[in-house]
């Protein structure tokens, strides 16, 4: 399937003459948070849970759980949706509908149409949680640690 | 202060005590001042007709009102003065068109217009803490009222734009000064605007933040149509606390609508039975949030019979309260939780891989043997246990009728008795093992059929599910039990079925069985059913599948039925 490449991904193309030098915190994505957010750690299934709206509310009382998803053909999506969801993008839209179709499902994931809108959103939002290459956090939102890792550290599995 | 401007206020004081116009007593000094300093313009001016002044106009300003003054002819030669709380401006050589204006905006209280001979002076009395500010165009003069200080590019002594009582006149004599008044305040009214649209986009951000639309939601799905539902009290009703959700337009909630039909071809051996081409079901599936926990759900289902004619049911119609994970409350007409499939799959063949429901779990209007449907009130949620996942359903409702085979199956709006039936179901979902679910219920009703004592009816279910992104497997086993007097009567039934995904295509395969006993009280034309069933699903699109299957039934002391079922189910 082809890939859509973001115009920030574009620009991010090095020059000829530029070296290639993407460090490790540049292939990962930090999961962000609204700051009232008291969480700063969520093992990986809890983190599942939340993104596949197993869970309607934060078991930490940070309110109702609002998924913020980029939009399809972003590769920061399909890094979720492989990492997080083990779907594709078919897959994810069938679950939500089946979620709905069942009455489990409180709110639909969001979607958002670029970084700064994704972290605009997570800022204003309560209980909001989604993602963002981890060089591209700023102080607005919160980034939560999966499994007591966060970006940049060994280990961390959540990547493009 | 520097010498220019002690030069400049000396200057000023010479030719006013020179003027003979300007008489009147509170502004005599101040008007000789200004008199003065357009002195030597007069010679020039005299020998032309005055210059008309246009009644005042005030415009509101972000900060403040803006009163522009305009003529008929440039207006170079202005000058402007503070004394007190009062700002005035002299035109010379000019006629006001009007004596005095009762004008009051935001910054100044009142204004006066006097005309002295051949010269116009306006007085604007400031209110305490404004300040203001003056605009030079070609034949006009924009006046600037500010009742909030805002930051300014230069500290007010380097900024001779920025106005203040005790700052000294400007006027058309000092020209560079005037220049740099002008390009001051055109840069203080730009960054007054851009102050302004910077807050009115801040506004409308978090107004979005705030209040996404469904269409912004991450649902692709092809259609997720939203028609605002008509007002009704308890939309216009939504507690204060529940404002801000997200799908609330204009104080009313707003109704989504997500369709499921297929389109079926069917051909078998059965004695009696013709090949056809059939529209199953169009389902139309409703939603809508009331608020931040209240919603309703709905499932309304058109259906042509085996008469060809088409019939219309409320499938589901929910109102449901989410107070958190761990407690929904919903009433109305609800899906019975027995078992897996039949709150996985329900309605709507786009979801499920086969083309046609398992025997136990047939609708009832299609002679199955569970109460697929009830109505009543059911509760739900999560049971704390980490590791487990573990959810419980509870259910209370009408149940099945029995007394009459013509009567509708779904006790919909009245029950033949008294008594209520009930259902209790557990199941987990571990989080280790993400895909499987297992699951238990048992339920329990009283039916009263015509001429009979009352039979006791005890469904137990059970379910073994595993699905990922390739591979499904659904188990599912039920026993029916039907107590009459000392008579026990049991039917048991179970499906397993499996498949596996290759690209767009999902090969499957089902093995159902049913056995109830001939002499089942409720059941008297079931029998024994089972065999197999052989497909393939092939998705055609990401929201249409085309699918074909083989299905034999063998059944006891009938002859055993080969049917192929070609199928396109979509949603939409």
């Amino acid at each position: 399937m082809p890939v859509a490449m973001p115009i920030h991904d574009a620009k991010r193309q090095p020059s000829a003459s530029e070296p290639i030098r993407q460090t490790s915190s540049q292939m990962e994505l930090a999961i962000i948070v609204n700051k009232s957010n008291p969480n700063d750690n969520l093992s990986f299934s809890e983190l599942r849970e939340y993104f596949m709206a197993e869970r309607n509310n934060w078991s930490s009382g940070a309110g109702k759980v609002r998924v913020v998803m980029r939009e399809p053909g972003i590769l920061e999506r399909e890094a979720v949706l492989r990492s997080i969801y083990d779907m594709n993008e078919k897959d994810f839209n069938s679950y939500f509908l089946g979620k709905k179709f069942r009455g489990e499902l409180l709110e639909e994931p969001r979607l958002r149409n670029s970084t700064p809108d994704m972290i605009k959103t997570i800022s204003n939002l309560p209980g909001a949680i989604g993602y963002v290459r981890a060089d591209e956090v700023d102080a607005s939102v919160k980034v939560i640690r999966v499994d007591g890792l966060a970006p940049g550290d060994a280990g961390y599995k959540i990547k493009l | 202060m520097n010498c220019p401007r002690l030069l400049f206020i000396t200057t000023l004081a010479v030719f006013g005590l020179a003027s003979e116009r300007i008489t009147a007593q509170t502004t005599a000094p101040l008007t000789d001042s200004l008199a003065a300093n357009t002195a030597h313009t007069r010679g020039l001016a005299s020998a032309s007709a005055p210059r008309r002044i246009v009644p005042l106009r005030l415009t509101d300003a972000p900060e403040g009102a803006r009163v522009t003054i305009a003529s008929d002819a440039s207006l170079d030669d202005y000058a402007s003065r503070f004394d007190g709380d009062n700002f005035y401006i002299l035109i010379p050589h000019a006629q006001a068109t009007v004596s005095n204006e009762q004008i009051t905006g935001r910054g100044f209280t009142n204004v006066r217009i006097e005309q002295r001979g051949d010269e116009v002076l306006l007085s604007f009395q400031l209110q305490p803490g404004a300040s203001v500010r003056v605009g030079k165009g070609f034949n006009r003069l924009d006046v600037l009222f500010k009742t909030a200080k805002l930051p300014q590019p230069e500290a007010s002594s380097s900024n001779p734009g920025a106005l203040s009582p005790g700052t000294p006149v400007t006027t058309s004599s000092n020209r560079r000064a005037d220049a740099s008044t002008d390009e001051l305040e055109i840069i203080s009214q730009m960054r007054s605007q851009i102050a302004a649209l910077e807050a009115r986009i801040r506004q409308i951000e978090a107004r979005q933040v705030e209040g996404d639309s469904p269409q912004q939601t991450a649902q692709a799905a092809p259609a997720n149509a939203t028609v605002a539902a008509s007002s009704t009290g308890a939309a216009s009703g939504h507690p204060a606390d529940d404002r801000d959700h997200d799908e609330m337009s204009g104080g009313t909630p707003r109704l989504q609508i997500q369709g499921f039909a297929d389109m079926n071809f069917r051909a078998s051996d059965q004695k009696g039975a013709t090949n056809a081409f059939a529209l199953g079901q169009l389902d139309l599936f409703l939603t809508s949030r009331l608020s931040e926990k209240f919603s309703v759900l709905g499932e309304l289902i058109v259906e042509a019979g085996a008469d060809n004619d088409f019939s219309f049911e409320i499938h589901r119609l929910l109102l449901r309260y989410a107070h958190n994970d761990y407690f929904n409350f919903s009433a109305g007409r609800f899906h019975s939780a027995i078992g897996y499939y039949n709150t996985a799959y329900h309605h709507g063949s786009w979801f499920q891989t086969t083309a046609n429901r398992p025997f136990i779990f047939a609708f009832e209007s299609k002679g199955g043997i569970l109460p697929l449907h009830n109505v009543g009130l059911s509760v739900s949620g999560r049971i704390p246990s980490a590791p487990l996942g573990l959810r419980y359903v509870a259910e209370i409702g009408n149940g099945r009728a029995v007394r009459s085979p013509l009567n509708r199956s779904v006790q919909t709006s009245v029950d033949e008795n008294n008594g209520k039936a009930f259902n209790l179901g557990i199941f987990a979902r571990p989080k280790a093992l993400p895909g499987f679910q297992t699951g238990f219920s048992i339920y329990r009703d009283n039916l009263t059929p015509n001429g009979s004592p009352k039979i006791g009816q005890t469904i137990m279910a059970a379910h073994f599910i595993y699905q990922n992104k390739l591979y499904e497997m659904l188990n599912e086993a039920v026993v029916v039990r039907h107590a009459l007097n000392s008579r026990v009567f049991t039917t048991p039934g179970f499906y397993t079925q499996f498949s596996r995904r290759f690209g767009n295509g999902r090969p499957y395969f089902r093995y159902q069985y049913v056995n109830a006993p001939n002499d089942d009280p409720i059941f008297p034309d079931v029998g024994r059913r089972n065999g197999p069933s052989l497909g393939w699903r092939y998705d055609i699109s990401e929201f249409a599948a085309f699918k074909a299957q083989y299905d034999r039934t063998l059944r006891r002391r009938l002859d055993s039925i080969n049917e192929l079922i070609l199928q396109l189910a979509f949603t939409f």
